[in-house]
This record gives C-alpha cells, sequence and structure tokens, in this order.
C-alpha cells in the first residue's frame, strides 16, 4: 500500500481505507482480549487442579465432588450460550473437560482407586475424546493429545510392565499417535471448513511432538549400540524413516521452514551424538585433544545446517515468484 | 448442531461420574469390613498429593509356587479370623465359598499384589499414618472391595485430630 501510494498510483484516501480493511484497528483489542481470557482461564484451573491435589481432609467427600460437578456443568451451560463458535464457548468446554480429570483425581483420592494414574489418564482421554470432536479448536485437541500421550506414558510403565527388550516401544507408539494427529491436520488444514486448523503453531507444535520420541530412541541406538535392545532398533528405524517423510513432505508437498528448521535440528542431533560417540573413541586417552575437535564439529555441523535452510529459503522464494 | 450434540455427550460423561461414585459409595456404606495386616514398607502421586505405598502381610502368606506361572490374575479367599483380620485360605478355584469366606482380587505383575496399593491423605498428613497396621477394606458379595482407611495396633480405625494450636 505505501508503496503504490508513494508511486503515485492510489490517493491517500484510499491507502488509509485500504490499510484500514487490511488491518482493523480494532485487531490489537480482539487479540489482547482473548490472550487474556485464555490466560485468566489457564491460571483459574491450575488453581482447582492444585487446590484438590492437595487432599483436604476437612471437606468431606460429598462436598468436594458436588462442587466440581456443579462446576462442570456451570462450564457447559457457558459452553452451550456462548456457543461453540465463539472462543468463550470453546474455552468453557475445555475447562469443563479439565475439571473432568480433576473430578477422576478427586474420586481416586476418596475412594483410594490406587496410585496408579495411568486408569485416570485413560478415562479422562476416553471422557474427553467426545467433547474434543465436536469442539473445532485446536487448544482441546492438543489438550486431549496431552493427555493422551501421558496415559501412554504412564500405562507403559504401570500397566504394561515391558521387559527389557521392549521398553523403548513406547516411543513408536508415541511418535504414531502425534504423527497420526499431524497427518490429519496436514490432510484437512486445505478445506475451507476448518479454518480453526491454519494457525501455524499447531503444526510447529506437533512437529516437536512427533520429532521427539523419534528422535531419543535414534540416539540412544547411536550413543550405545552395546545395550542396544530389539525395540530400541525398531524405535530408531521407524524414527529415521518418520524424520526422512516429514523431511520429504515439508521440503516437496507443503513447503514450511519451520518445520524443516525443526527437522534439522533434530538431525543435527543425531549427527553430533554419532561424531561425539565417534570422538570419544578414537581420543579416548588425550580428552583435551578430543573436546578440541568436538568444539570444531559442533561448529561445523550447525554451519552446514544453517547454510542448507538458507539455500531453502531462496529456492521456495523462486518457486514462489 | 454441535452445541447438542455436546449436550448429550455431557450427560453421558456426568452419568458415567456419578455412577463411579455410586457404585463406590455402596461398597463404603454398606459393605462388610475387614482388616488385612500391613506388610513393614513415601511418594506423590500426579494431581492427587500425597500417599503411601502399602504391602500386605497376605501377599506374602499366600502360596504363590500354587498358582499356574502365567496366570496374571485372580482371586484368593480369604476368611476373617476373631480379631476381624482377613487370612489366606486357598486360591479361589471351582470350590464354593463357605460362610464368612471372601474374594480378594490380585494381580502378580510385580510378584503377587493387592490393589490399591497405596492410600492417600492430605499434604503433610503421613506422621498420622505413620504407625498404621492393618488396611480397614469394606467388601460387598460380588468381590468387590473398598480401601477405606488404615487402622492402628488396636484394629481402631485412624482418625485425623487436628493437634490443638
Amino acid at each position: 500500500m505505501e508503496e503504490l501510494y508513494a508511486h503515485g498510483k492510489i490517493t491517500h484516501e484510499a491507502k488509509e481505507y485500504a490499510l484500514d480493511v487490511l488491518y482493523p484497528a480494532d485487531k490489537w483489542g480482539v487479540w489482547t482480549s482473548r490472550l487474556l481470557l485464555a490466560i485468566g482461564s489457564a491460571l483459574v484451573l491450575c488453581g482447582i487442579v492444585y487446590f484438590f491435589a492437595f487432599n483436604w481432609a476437612k471437606i468431606t467427600p460429598l462436598v468436594k465432588l458436588s462442587s466440581l460437578q456443579i462446576g462442570m456443568v456451570a462450564c457447559l451451560i457457558g459452553a452451550y450460550l456462548y456457543s461453540l463458535k465463539r472462543m468463550s464457548g470453546q474455552i468453557l468446554l475445555l475447562s469443563a473437560s479439565v475439571l473432568t480429570g480433576v473430578f477422576m483425581a478427586v474420586f481416586g483420592q476418596i475412594y483410594q482407586t490406587g496410585a496408579d494414574a495411568y486408569q485416570l489418564f485413560m478415562m479422562w482421554s476416553l471422557l474427553t475424546l467426545g467433547w474434543t470432536l465436536i469442539s473445532n479448536f485446536a487448544p482441546q485437541w492438543i489438550f486431549w493429545l496431552a493427555i493422551t500421550n501421558t496415559f501412554l506414558v504412564l500405562w507403559w510403565d504401570q500397566g504394561v510392565l515391558p521387559e527389557r527388550d521392549m521398553e523403548y516401544m513406547i516411543y513408536t507408539y508415541l511418535a504414531v499417535l502425534n504423527g497420526g494427529a499431524l497427518a490429519l491436520r496436514e490432510y484437512f488444514v486445505t478445506d475451507k471448513a476448518k479454518e480453526w486448523l491454519q494457525p501455524r503453531w499447531i503444526r510447529v507444535l506437533l512437529t516437536i511432538a512427533v520429532l521427539l520420541p523419534m528422535l531419543i530412541p535414534i540416539v540412544v541406538w547411536v550413543v550405545e549400540p552395546s545395550r542396544v535392545t530389539p525395540s530400541i532398533t525398531t524405535s530408531a528405524i521407524i524414527g529415521l524413516v518418520g524424520h526422512g517423510l516429514m523431511y520429504a513432505f515439508y521440503r516437496y508437498r507443503m513447503q514450511d521452514m519451520w518445520s524443516l528448521a525443526a527437522i534439522a535440528l533434530s538431525v543435527c542431533i543425531i549427527v553430533e551424538a554419532a561424531g561425539l560417540k565417534m570422538l570419544a573413541e578414537m581420543f579416548d586417552s588425550v580428552e583435551f585433544f578430543m573436546f578440541l575437535l568436538m568444539g570444531g564439529m559442533t561448529l561445523g555441523i550447525f554451519t552446514v545446517a544453517v547454510i542448507y535452510l538458507r539455500k531453502l529459503i531462496d529456492v521456495f522464494e523462486v518457486d514462489h515468484v | 448442531m454441535r452445541s447438542h450434540i455436546m449436550i448429550i455427550l455431557s450427560v453421558f460423561v456426568l452419568s458415567a461420574l456419578n455412577y463411579g461414585v455410586y457404585e463406590k459409595q455402596k461398597i463404603k456404606d454398606h459393605g462388610e469390613a475387614v482388616l488385612l495386616e500391613l506388610a513393614p514398607v513415601d511418594p506423590r502421586s500426579l494431581m492427587q498429593g500425597d500417599y503411601m505405598r502399602l504391602r500386605y502381610a497376605i501377599e506374602r502368606a499366600s502360596p504363590v509356587a500354587e498358582l499356574q506361572s502365567h496366570q496374571e490374575r485372580g482371586y484368593m479367599v480369604i476368611q476373617p479370623d476373631e480379631n476381624n483380620v482377613a487370612q489366606f485360605v486357598r486360591f479361589h478355584g471351582d470350590v464354593q465359598l463357605k460362610g464368612g469366606e471372601k474374594l480378594l482380587h490380585f494381580n502378580r505383575k510385580r510378584g503377587l499384589q493387592i490393589i490399591p496399593d497405596s492410600f492417600m491423605f492430605q499434604e503433610g498428613h503421613a506422621k498420622y499414618y505413620e504407625d498404621a497396621k492393618y488396611g480397614v477394606f469394606k467388601f460387598d458379595g460380588k468381590g468387590n472391595h473398598l480401601l477405606v482407611g488404615l487402622a492402628n495396633e488396636d484394629r481402631k480405625t485412624i482418625e485425623v485430630t487436628e493437634p490443638p494450636k
């Protein structure tokens, strides 16, 4: 606009009008009010979680359970009245989902259902799945994924009690769960009716959530080959394939610098781990020399990554022109 | 449309939660109390605060070798003695229960184990439960049980009394 105006193509009024349409004056107000709404709700919910985690002996079970249910019902009525099309309604539904978990935690305290929390997270995930499906609200999905990830980790640890050989399979499960979520997001994001999937932070967050469980088994595989079990090998191979798939997707299908940067960082960590392992074995006795080489190697790896990413930016810009 | 689905789901969620409460409360109110001796054995649960790990004497007294090695869970038959403390009778099989005998569920993930293996209490109340000798259980007729409190050496349920300030 400024350029058009500077070249005398449009009048001053036209410039002002166009800028007002592009960046409405009240935009920052809407943004601030949404931010405050989100932060405020998060803080209130944290307060409630910590209050009940204390397990007050003097509050009778009936009061605890009914006050939480009144809170849930109030949130749900609010969500109905505001409607799920508005952010206030969606946040109220998310609050009801959080309170469901608090209710089950308190239920567990009162009836001593055992400290193995995986059942709590399992029920929490199941009971809130329906609300999540209809919410059309990205934070609700992220919340549900967080609970479900927690359930899988706790269940693996407390419920399945895997043999040493199988311990690392959990990373495959987590990568598949989060990878599925990311794939669904990328599949539906082009759908005009699903505008709520648009924000970029969803992709970045999910990319990290997929990369982490793929990265950890690979690093273990590289650093401690002597302790490798079948599950580490499986998870590491799946992780490597996953890295390749994600790279191919964000390089050629949906070009996205943020995701590529995250993948590049992940690959840097893997190469770094492999390099450290090799140097540590080669220069076992001359430590000072080893650390010197490590420094140089680190600089080298990250320089290559940055040069590559900068090159990609140029390629993408050419593509877009 | 979505709002209506939400209401239906909400009714479902709330009924599920309340049914859970109803079931447990029924055992708590009407179940038969039996004590289980604790074996001498303290951590913190996610979202639920302080708790105490419990091991039961009956877990050690039971002849685990009698079980098939692949059997991961099952019921044992217990019988309260004159002090209302549960004693191991046999592993539950085809034999009918006699008067006074009760079923107790166990699993065998880390040796023979009775659930719940924990007792949750208000943060900082660990001192009241330090001398606990028995777990107070309520049983219904169908093999369900609930841990309702801990009892001391005199087999009295421990009540938390705030010290005078």
